[in-house]
C-alpha cells in the first residue's frame, strides 16, 4: 500500500476500467445491435425513401444520409448510456456510493461516466462507418477522421445526459429529455434533410445545436471536403463536451453528499 | 495516535439538526461502538468520519488529518461496510474485489492476490465467479467486509453489519470481526443490536436525538446506569397490593420503574433481591425473573421506552 492516495487521473482510469469490465460482458449483443441497426436504416431509408428523393447537393440520398446516421448513432448511444445507464448506477444500484467509500471523488465518478458513455457512442458511430463503407458510401480517406469526430460529439451528449441524470428523480424524467430535448435537436440538425430550405430563423437556431456541428463536420470528413470551417465545428463540439461536466459534478455531489 | 477526534460536531440538513454537538475519541486498536435508536444521528456521524458528509460545524480529525482538507487521503485509509450494501451487481464476486482494489490504486497482481486471500478469510472461495444477485444475505455481508478490507485499511467502519442476518451468519461475521480486532485493527461499529455491541466493542457511545448520552466500556456503562441485577415482573397488575408491600422492604437505592403491566427494579449490588422476597412474590402468583443487568437495560434507561419511527 502506498503512502499517498492515487492521483485523480488514476481514479478516473479505475472507474472507467470498471465500466469496461461490465461492457465486455455485454459486448457481443451491443456489437450486433450497433451493426444491424444502421444496416436496417440504410436499406429502409436509402432505398425506400431514396427512390422518392432526388439527389441532395449532387449526391444520392444514401450518400447524404450515411454521415448523418453515424452522428445519430454515436450521439444517441452516448445519450442512452448517460441517462438510463448512469441513473441506474446513481440511484437503484448505489454504485457511486460504493465508489465514494474509496479515494475516488464525485468529479472522477462523473468524468468516468461521461468517458464511458462517450466511448459507447464512439463505438456505435464506428459500427455505422463500417456498414457505410461496405455500402461504398465513404468517398475519401478523410473518413478515417470519423472516429475522432464521433468521440467529440458523443462526449458532449454523454456529459449533458449525465447532468440530466443528476437532476432526475425517476426514469420517467428522461421522457421529457428525449421528446423535448433530444428529438428536436436531432431532427433540426441536417441528419435526415438539409437545413437550407428551412426558414431563416431555424437555420440560425441550428447553429446553436451541437448536433448540427457534428453532422457538418462528419459530412465534410466523409465526402473529403474538408476546409478550415471544420475548425468552427470542432471548436463548438469541444466546448459542448466540456461545458456540462462542471454542473454535472455539482448536481451529483449535492445529491450524494447533501 | 488517536484514530478519531471529534469535538462539538454538528450536522444540520436544512432545519433538521441530525447531530447536535457530539465529542468523542476513538483510540488506536480499539473497537468503538455507536449505539442508539434509529434516527439518533449515528449514521450521520459515521458519514462525516467517512468524509461523505461535511460537518456544519465542529472539529473532526480522522487518522490525524482534517476531514475538510484531506478527504481523499482519509478515504484512502478507510475500509467501509455501509448500511445495506453497495456491492456492484454488474460484476462477479471476484470482480467486485478487484475493481474495488483498483479504486485504491492497487495493481492488478496485488488486487488478485489480496482478493484471493480475503475470499478465503470470508469463506467465499466457491462463490468467486458468481454474480452478486445469486448470493445469500450472509454471503453479501461477508463480501462487503472482504471488500472493505482489500486496501488493508487503518480504520474499519461498520454500519449495522449484521442487520437482517440469521444467527449463524451473524456469529460467523462476529468471529471474523473479533479476529480482526485481535490483530489490532481499529474499528468503529454502528449498531442498534445490544448483543453485537457487547460482543465486539471495547467502548461505546450511546446516541439519542443527535447527542451522546454517555461513553464507556460496556461493563462500566452497565454498572453506572443499570447496576448489577434486574428484577422484572411482566404482569405486575395482578397483585398490586402484594407488590407494593413486598417492594417496600427493598433497600432505598434500588431504582424502580413501572411501564403498564411491566415492573422493573435495578439493584446496584448482587443479592439485593433476597430469596424470601422472591419466594413471597411467587407465593402471591407473580411471575418474575431476576437476571444480570445488560447493555439493553442501559439503553432503555438512557433512551426511554417510547417507540421510534
Amino acid at each position: 500500500m502506498n503512502a499517498a492516495a492515487p492521483s485523480r487521473i488514476r481514479s478516473i482510469a479505475a472507474v472507467l476500467r470498471r465500466h469496461l469490465r461490465v461492457w465486455r460482458r455485454l459486448f457481443v449483443s451491443h456489437a450486433v445491435g450497433s451493426l444491424v441497426e444502421p444496416l436496417v436504416y440504410l436499406v429502409a431509408f436509402g432505398f425506400g425513401l431514396g427512390m422518392l428523393v432526388p439527389d441532395v447537393g449532387g449526391r444520392s440520398y444514401l450518400s447524404f444520409l450515411a454521415p448523418g446516421l453515424i452522428v445519430s448513432s454515436a450521439l444517441y448511444a452516448a445519450t442512452f448510456e448517460g441517462t438510463y445507464g448512469t441513473y441506474t448506477r446513481l440511484v437503484p444500484q448505489r454504485t457511486f456510493e460504493g465508489m465514494l467509500s474509496t479515494p475516488v471523488s464525485v468529479a472522477e465518478v462523473v468524468i468516468g461516466e461521461a468517458l464511458y458513455a462517450g466511448l459507447k457512442g464512439t463505438f456505435a458511430g464506428c459500427a455505422v462507418l463500417l456498414v457505410a463503407t461496405a455500402f461504398g458510401l465513404m468517398e475519401s480517406p478523410w473518413a478515417l477522421a470519423v472516429p475522432a469526430l464521433s468521440v467529440l460529439g458523443a462526449l458532449g451528449f454523454a456529459g449533458i445526459s449525465v447532468l440530466v441524470s443528476g437532476i432526475s428523480r425517476s426514469y420517467d424524467a428522461f421522457n421529457y429529455f428525449f421528446t423535448l430535448g433530444i428529438t428536436p435537436l436531432f431532427m433540426f440538425s441536417g441528419i435526415f434533410f438539409p437545413l437550407d430550405r428551412l426558414p431563416e430563423w431555424v437555420r440560425v437556431a441550428s447553429w446553436f445545436n451541437p448536433v448540427t456541428h457534428a453532422v457538418e463536420a462528419m459530412r465534410a470528413a466523409c465526402y473529403g471536403e474538408v476546409d478550415p470551417r471544420i475548425m468552427i465545428h470542432i471548436g463548438a463540439l469541444l466546448l459542448f463536451a466540456v461545458l456540462p461536466l462542471l454542473p454535472a459534478v455539482r448536481l451529483i455531489r449535492r445529491r450524494l453528499m447533501p | 495516535m488517536t484514530a478519531v477526534i471529534a469535538r462539538d460536531l454538528i450536522k444540520r440538513f436544512g432545519t433538521l439538526e441530525a447531530v447536535r454537538g457530539v465529542s468523542f475519541d476513538v483510540h488506536d486498536g480499539e473497537c468503538f461502538g455507536l449505539l442508539g435508536p434509529n434516527g439518533a444521528g449515528k449514521t450521520t456521524t459515521l458519514s462525516m468520519i467517512r468524509c461523505v458528509l461535511r460537518p456544519t460545524s465542529g472539529q473532526l480529525k480522522v487518522l490525524g488529518m482534517d476531514t475538510q482538507s484531506h478527504d481523499r487521503d482519509i478515504r484512502y485509509r478507510l475500509g467501509v461496510v455501509p448500511q445495506g450494501d453497495t456491492l456492484d451487481p454488474d460484476l462477479s464476486v471476484r470482480e467486485n474485489l478487484e475493481t474495488y482494489a483498483g479504486y485504491f490504486g492497487l495493481g492488478r497482481k496485488e488486487a488478485r492476490s489480496r482478493g484471493a486471500e480475503l475470499l478465503a478469510f470470508m469463506a467465499l472461495e466457491e462463490k468467486e465467479a458468481v454474480r452478486i444477485d445469486q448470493l445469500s444475505g450472509g454471503q453479501r455481508r461477508r463480501l462487503a467486509l472482504a471488500r472493505a478490507l482489500i486496501s488493508d485499511p487503518r480504520l474499519l467502519i461498520l454500519d449495522e453489519p449484521t442487520t437482517g442476518l440469521d444467527p449463524q451468519a451473524r456469529h460467523h461475521l462476529w468471529q471474523r470481526l473479533r479476529t480482526l480486532r485481535g490483530r489490532g485493527t481499529t474499528m468503529i461499529l454502528c449498531t442498534h443490536d445490544m448483543h453485537e455491541a457487547e460482543a465486539l466493542c471495547d467502548r461505546l457511545a450511546i446516541f439519542d436525538h443527535g447527542r451522546i448520552l454517555d461513553i464507556g466500556a460496556p461493563a462500566e456503562l452497565i454498572e453506572r446506569h443499570a447496576g448489577a441485577e434486574v428484577l422484572e415482573i411482566l404482569d405486575a397488575g395482578r397483585a398490586e397490593g402484594a407488590l407494593a408491600e413486598l417492594l417496600g422492604s427493598l433497600p432505598a437505592d434500588i431504582r424502580r420503574e413501572r411501564h403498564g403491566e411491566l415492573f422493573v427494579a435495578y439493584a446496584p449490588r448482587v443479592g439485593c433481591f433476597s430469596m424470601p422476597l422472591l419466594q413471597g412474590l411467587r407465593d402471591r402468583g407473580l411471575g418474575m425473573t431476576v437476571r444480570r443487568a445488560t447493555l439493553e437495560d442501559v439503553f432503555l434507561i438512557l433512551t426511554g421506552r417510547e417507540l421510534r419511527e
